[in-house]
């Protein structure tokens, strides 16, 4: 059994009065230990997937489905299964800023759950938390206890964030896009911390982020969704060298390279598109250079394809070409 | 060109000599000197707190620098605009597109209105004139009539900010400053973008000066680079030969920061950016 299994999560939300899909019909397992990446743009679902996971969705939103964390229903289950998924869990998000309590000082938002959850008594508490922030790569912990969140550039409190989310001993770690708002030398160093941390502890990791690269510097696989669905699943190595869905080779190549003459990039055209706008057939259908007219009639399931898995009529025949639009 | 020294040819759409400023006690920029050729494209690039937004707010005119020239088109915009009419003028030299395109476009006016507007306010123009050179505004940041005839918040980041360029492009500026103008966009309409600026520098020989964190964005955009650290140029040179040869160690641990194919991340920012 997974440490997370998501079958069939949808997803409504109230958007200007009706109800929108924003999830369709998403399935993803992750087991104790590993990590797992979902990739997308904007309105591809990815951190509302997380928020699923967490039991954050926004009011007014319905859901169906099932989602498990550690055997525990997340979705339509008892108030305590719910409480047991989220002991389990710990949530990282893009913005350490927006929270964290900014009257509270970095020592009792690190210290709070240890104490007022599990009875650690504010001594240890204390000692435990410094320990947690040299792990982070803050050598003055005692210090830091007691300033407040302004006192600490971006960098340093999504240290504190990570700090806080292993304090809790969670199984699995749901990160939303960690390093987005973090410089890229920054960037490096927390994943790196991340990282490395989880691998020591055994932890699973959902990591969501925009950047296909940075997903497989991390992960062992990497999903990538597209208007609410997951289009295509692999091991992160060959999804960069061996893209199966259009949609992912496209991404790949609209990146601007960081060698080689500059030349107008292949970008893909229109815009990325909410799961609420899409039509009869494949979501990104009317965006995709190797669109036919059954695309237009018929929603591609998503298939086990080697693996993985991928979500297009025509993966078979487009097998190897994708890798040459990735790739220039 | 009155005041201005030196081969017409050769005449610098934007001179910085000796720039500095400093809030309260901080200095942001310190000693930065660079000069750009009419038609030409540099790249500020460094992280945050480096100084690179506060340069380009200087180049504006949005502060005034604590010491140091500032000179557009031979003209010098040191000092603070005075009148109306001289910001005007400025305002026909230098235009910027910042990053976020949410914020910055008036919600209550049609985009269509809005380009309208700024024409004539710089220009002696008849409305059908006006209609017309909207229109080819439009056509050239491809916008179609009904974005167009649209409100801001009916169109998408990337929509926005084709819009946010049009609008920069309809003084007919000089030089264009765009500050992180991509870095908010999805990877996808960030690649149309990108050409689309490409695109439009080709066609009107505007000279850019692009204010970037991103490694990748310069090498699709300029000729020249500069690297800043801490309010410091800490390298120069022309943009490939930098990014495929950098010399000074921290344009080499920028570089070796970006997620590529391979990529792994490491603890070595620590090295040079001790945690304060």
């Amino acid at each position: 059994m997974g440490l997370v299994e998501v079958r069939n999560l949808c997803v409504e939300l109230p958007i200007e009065g009706t109800a929108r899909p924003v999830l369709r019909d998403v399935a993803l397992t992750l087991d104790a230990g590993e990590a797992l990446g979902l990739v997308g743009e904007s309105g591809a679902g990815k951190s509302m997937t997380v928020r699923a996971l967490a039991g954050l969705l926004p009011p007014g939103a319905s859901v169906s489905g099932r989602a498990r964390i550690g055997g525990h229903d997340v979705i339509g289950g008892e108030r305590a299964s719910l409480r047991q998924a989220r002991t389990r869990t710990a949530v990282i998000f893009q913005d350490p800023r927006a929270h964290i309590n900014p009257v509270y000082r970095i020592g009792d938002f690190l210290t709070e759950q240890l104490r007022i959850l599990r009875g650690v008594d504010r001594r240890s508490a204390g000692r435990r938390a410094v320990e947690q922030l040299a792990a982070v790569g803050i050598p003055d912990g005692q210090r830091r206890l007691r300033q407040y969140p302004h006192e600490l550039s971006g960098g340093l409190l999504q240290r504190v964030m990570i700090a806080a989310a292993l304090l809790a001993e969670p199984e699995l770690i749901l990160a939303d896009e960690p390093t987005t708002a973090l410089d890229v030398t920054t960037q490096s160093e927390v994943m790196a911390i991340l990282d490395e941390l989880r691998r020591e502890r055994g932890l699973g990791l959902l990591f969501i982020t925009h950047d296909l690269d940075l997903a497989a510097a991390v992960c062992d696989r990497t999903a990538v969704m597209y208007a609410g669905q997951i289009v295509e699943h692999q091991a992160s190595t060959s999804l960069h060298a061996n893209p199966r869905h259009p949609y992912t080779a496209a991404l790949a190549a609209a990146r601007p390279p960081l060698s080689g003459p500059p030349a107008p990039l292949p970008a893909i055209e229109g815009r990325p598109i909410g799961a609420w706008e899409t039509g009869r057939g494949c979501a990104f259908a009317p965006r995709c250079a190797h669109r036919r007219p059954q695309c237009d009639a018929t929603a591609p399931l998503l298939r086990d394809w080697g693996s993985g898995e991928v979500r297009c009529l025509r993966a078979e025949e487009l097998d190897g070409r994708l890798a040459r639009v990735a790739h220039g | 060109m009155a005041g201005s020294p030196g081969l017409p040819m050769a005449e610098p759409v934007l001179t910085v000599r000796g720039l500095r400023k400093e809030f309260g006690g901080v200095t942001a920029v310190e000693e930065v000197s660079f000069e750009l050729p009419g038609g030409g494209s540099v790249g500020l690039v460094g992280e945050s707190g480096s100084g690179k937004t506060t340069i380009a707010k200087l180049v504006v005119g949005l502060e005034a620098p604590t010491a140091g020239h500032i000179a557009c088109c031979g003209r010098d915009r040191t000092a603070p605009a005075r009148s109306t009419r001289e910001r005007r003028r400025r305002a026909r030299e230098v235009q910027i597109v910042f990053q976020d395109p949410y914020t910055s476009l008036d919600p209550r006016q049609t985009v269509e209105r809005g380009l309208d507007e700024i024409l004539r306010v710089h220009f002696d123009l008849t409305a059908e004139d006006r209609r017309h050179r909207v229109h080819e505004l439009a056509a050239l940041v491809a916008l179609d009539d009904r974005q167009l005839r649209a409100y801001p918040q009916k169109l998408s980041g990337g929509q926005r900010q084709r819009v946010a360029i049009a609008r920069a492009l309809a003084p007919e500026p000089r030089l264009l400053i765009l500050d992180e103008a991509v870095a908010a966009l999805d990877v996808s309409i960030q690649a149309q973008i990108l050409n689309l600026l490409a695109e439009v520098r080709r066609r009107t020989g505007l000279a850019y000066l692009l204010i970037t964190h991103d490694l990748a964005v310069v090498r699709q955009l300029t000729d020249t680079s500069l690297v800043m650290r801490n309010g410091a140029i800490v390298e120069r040179g022309p943009t490939l030969e930098l990014l495929d040869a950098p010399q000074h160690p921290y344009t080499q641990l920028l570089l070796a920061s970006v997620p590529q194919p391979g990529w792994k991340p490491a603890r070595r920012a620590s090295r040079l950016t001790r945690p304060s």
